[in-house]
């Protein structure tokens, strides 16, 4: 540095233009800015190359090369205003150069990060959004988090930040019992993660409602409701739910109930319902489907059907069945009953007729 | 029925379903098929209409569930056909302009409630002369053990399976079941069941898929 310094304040380069401003700092802000200039083209044309043979396009494309150029190029004119002397003002015990240094760090990365995410995501086909969602929420908190201590460091807190911290250790405590709502959720979310009761795009009930997972957070989870509404449930609260997931598990059984007259054949009635679950594609074959004499009822004779369907069709197999079942029943001539009720009288019922 | 088809005004039939292919004003062919319709700006490239592989709405797996179970002796093999669910791809110019299922679709699930698999089904007898049905599968079993062995459904993977075909039937490729151990595996060999068929797709093997369940 004091090299540096000697050779731009010597002989002619030591000669003062403007207040303290020489052409030996002209000069080198004017290298500070030509090499960061180089450096940014040379790092764009290389992730550029690099992006069209390899597979990580996510991270390595046209919009990293930009950003890291940029950063570049920028850092370069800060430290070229710090050359000049107009940045050497100190804050908080730190240059200004640095302060604006690591904030400009923090802020390309935090950039970085989100369109590398955003990429990642875009770019996967739809059955494996889920997977590489969480993958790309990870990947983006820690480079935030990297880049959030490379910039303390360029900042030149973090010896003074350990001090700072340790003395504030009373106020921690206080904001910790504060924080504790936030904490617990965080905590929740982390074990959510390995516990992986749902992910993104299943169809749950939980909390009192019923909807798609949208999204999970690093301290809630949103459903998006059945009526497309948004529920921001706090991962605490999810953690300690009773979860009911709809779509875990490959098959799921639809269950319907169907009465039908006293009088009717309850096993002729029994082979139209499996000839109707016969002709439906998406009721399995495997594990068979199950129709019985459930119940003999007030009004009916209660036929239980107990079908299993793929869960992603569960619901439409769910709203056939019923509607199939009823216009096969019609064709066959079978009554599915109303309620009726055989009045007994204690006494006699007499009834007056008026002639008149 | 299978193969390549000039788009012109004409008919054709792809087992029990029907396409009626129509020629309009300004070149344009109108491809019509049940409620499937769609408009073609015709150019010298043809019509292919090719089997695929049954998946369905999306599954990895065919099941064929023999009406009889096969008893196959200590170290000996049988060869013998089975019917096939398929499935006919539509192209003009390597794009899929519809693809429809042909006869009865049901699937089954394999395996169990917590970790099995949704799989295409169907029932077949266990041919020893090639059927005379659209779909067919040529399996050989092979029984290596020094025990007897029964089969009673074949589970293979169908995703990215090559297909043959000729004008009037479609082939999976050779399947080669091994009943060596408690665990039959079958081997979808992508390789042609005879000689002088037309293939879709290329003429690679699965990974072999052991029937666990």
């Amino acid at each position: 540095m004091n090299l540096s310094a000697s050779i731009f304040e010597q002989g002619v380069l030591g000669e003062k233009l403007f207040l303290t401003l020489t052409i030996g700092l002209v000069i080198k802000a004017f290298l500070i800015v030509l090499i960061g200039f180089l450096l940014a083209k040379g790092v764009k044309r290389y992730l550029i190359n690099l992006s069209r043979t390899t597979k990580y396009v996510w991270i390595v494309n046209e919009d990293t090369a930009s950003t890291l150029h940029n950063l570049i190029l920028i850092v370069s004119i800060v430290y070229a205003f710090e050359a000049l002397g107009v940045l050497s003002y100190e804050i908080a015990g730190t240059s200004l150069s640095n302060l604006l240094t690591a904030f400009l760090v923090f802020y390309f990365s935090y950039l970085l990060a989100k369109k590398s995410k955003d990429y990642w995501i875009m770019r996967t086909p739809q059955e494996r959004i889920p997977e590489i969602q969480l993958k790309a929420k990870i990947f983006y908190y820690l480079l935030v988090t990297l880049a959030f201590f490379i910039a303390l460091n360029i900042a030149g807190f973090t010896g003074r930040l350990t001090t700072l911290l340790a003395a504030a250790g009373i106020t921690g405590i206080v904001l910790g019992f504060a924080s504790q709502t936030v904490v617990s959720n965080f905590i929740s979310g982390i074990f959510m993660y390995f516990d992986k009761p749902l992910k993104i795009g299943d169809p749950v009930e939980v909390a009192g409602y019923s909807g798609i997972v949208h999204d999970i957070k690093i301290l809630s989870t949103r459903i998006r409701t059945w009526d497309g509404l948004l529920v921001r449930i706090p991962n605490e609260k999810l953690f300690n739910s009773d979860i009911k997931n709809l779509q875990k598990y490959p098959a799921r059984r639809v269950d319907v109930v169907i009465g039908i007259a006293y009088k009717e054949d309850a096993q002729r009635v029994i082979d139209v319902i499996k000839g109707v679950l016969d002709e439906m594609p998406y009721v399995l074959v495997e594990p068979e489907p199950a129709v019985f004499v459930n119940n003999l009822g007030d009004n009916s004779v209660n036929i239980a059907v107990r079908a299993w369907a793929p869960s992603e069709k569960w619901f439409n197999v769910r709203t056939q069945i019923v509607q199939k079942i009823k216009e096969a029943l019609d064709r066959e001539g079978i009554e599915i009953p109303f309620p009726q009720r055989v009045n007994w009288f204690a006494e006699e019922l007499k009834v007056k007729v008026e002639k008149g | 029925m299978f193969g390549e088809h000039e788009l012109k005004t004409q008919f054709i039939k792809v087992g029990g379903k029907k396409i009626h292919l129509l020629e309009e004003k300004g070149g344009i062919v109108r491809y019509r098929r049940d409620d499937v319709e769609r408009l073609i700006k015709a150019n010298d490239e043809p019509l292919k209409i090719r089997p695929a592989p049954a998946i369905g709405y999306g599954v990895n797996l065919l099941m064929i569930k023999f009406e009889e179970p096969i008893a196959v002796p200590p170290r000996d093999s049988l060869t013998g056909f089975a019917e096939a669910p398929i499935e006919v791809a539509a192209e003009i110019g390597g794009m899929e302009i519809d693809r429809f299922i042909l006869g009865r679709e049901k699937y089954a699930l394999y395996g169990t409630i917590e970790a099995g698999v949704i799989c295409r089904y169907h029932v077949s007898p266990f041919y020893l002369e090639e059927p005379e049905t659209i779909g067919v599968a040529k399996l050989l079993l092979s029984n290596p053990s020094n025990e007897w062995k029964s089969l009673e459904k074949v589970v293979l993977p169908i995703k990215n399976t090559p297909m043959y075909y000729t004008e009037k039937k479609a082939y999976y490729p050779l399947l080669v079941i091994i009943l060596k151990n408690h665990i039959p595996e079958v081997n979808n060999t992508g390789k042609p069941p005879k000689e002088g068929l037309n293939i879709v797709g290329n003429q690679l093997s699965l990974p072999n898929f052991l029937m666990r369940w």
